[in-house]
């Protein structure tokens, strides 16, 4: 998934199932942890701009189960000091790993084995996923501004 | 216990027999796509669960734990049996399946969930399969919670479901 669609999922998250933390910090914990993982493309950004996507392989042991183990031990930690902040991390991390395995070919067991799964729920064609990403994104996009509206952390 | 789990196992291969034999078309689906399903239908059990829906997040937590099983037995019929992918997509699936429902309940199940999830790295390192049934689990946890609305132990299931 797309940067922005990360971003919408994992805030979408934290309002829907944990309204009682909601504040302009705990939103703004789930967006980074939401799009921090996404860090380890940024080595490989040259080959992505030439083939339009980042592959598989681009990912590091960060992006897959054992970034997922490292990133909820660092949540619950951080739980110990602040409970809503670690909670709004959890939140954001986990949705990142979710929306990955569930729409793009990903190596779950990285460095442990190379082997590729893809649940086959988004297309695979360049052009079929952008439009699939694109539509997903902006309906989470809309749901998410009407939520925070109709809360009233966020006023246009 | 062992007489109750051996009920249980096979009254839910009964479902899953039940519900092949009804919807024949399942067998035509990619099994990779039935363990996505029941992934994508995990938020909505966190979402219902953060709610408090007790019973409709059990009854999502078995649509869900039946998409699961599902895929294995239409892997089988399709003789899609390449077990060591299949493992790799069921395990990673349901690690972030119950990451995902740990999200709404105690902090005792998110410790239970990366033990688990380290469980799960160990066995894929090993190649031997040893993981704890965490949503399976979960949902009999959920059952006696409803059940038991009433009496005394009520409280102390609340506070290990729900405290934070």
């Amino acid at each position: 998934m797309n940067t922005l669609g990360h971003i919408f999922f994992a805030n979408l998250l934290l309002v829907f199932g944990a309204p009682s933390i909601v504040s302009p910090t705990t939103l703004m914990a789930t967006t980074l942890a939401a799009v921090i993982t996404d860090l380890d493309h940024v080595l490989h950004l040259r080959t992505a701009m030439k083939t339009h996507r980042f592959k598989s392989e681009t990912r590091s042991r960060w992006h897959e189960l054992p970034g997922l183990l490292l990133a909820m031990t660092v949540s619950t930690i951080v739980m110990l000091f602040s409970a809503s902040l670690g909670r709004a991390l959890l939140i954001g991390f986990v949705s990142h790993y979710f929306l990955d395995l569930l729409t793009r070919p990903t190596r779950p067991f990285y460095p442990l084995s190379e082997r590729i799964v893809f649940l086959g729920l988004a297309p695979r064609n360049l052009k079929k996923l952008t439009a699939y990403d694109t539509v997903l994104t902006v309906i989470m996009g809309v749901i998410l501004i009407a939520s925070l509206q109709g809360q009233g952390i966020l006023s246009v | 216990m062992q007489a109750f789990r051996g009920r249980a196992f096979s009254a839910f291969s009964m479902i899953q027999k039940q519900v092949l034999t009804r919807f024949p078309s399942l067998k035509q689906v990619d099994a990779n796509m039935i363990s996505g399903l029941s992934l994508a239908f995990t938020p909505i059990a966190y979402l219902l669960l953060s709610e408090k829906a007790i019973l409709a997040s059990i009854t999502t937590i078995f649509f869900v734990l039946l998409l699961d099983a599902l895929d294995g037995s239409v892997a089988r019929a399709k003789r899609q049996t390449s077990s060591r992918e299949g493992w790799m997509v069921d395990v990673s699936v349901d690690r972030i399946s119950e990451a995902i429902i740990c999200l709404a309940l105690s902090r005792v199940f998110i410790l239970l969930t990366i033990f688990n999830m380290g469980l799960a790295l160990l066995s894929c390192h090993y190649k031997k399969h040893a993981i704890i049934p965490l949503r399976q689990a979960t949902l009999l946890i959920l059952i006696a919670y409803y059940l038991l609305q009433s009496q005394p132990a009520f409280f102390i299931l609340d506070q290990i479901l729900f405290c934070w």
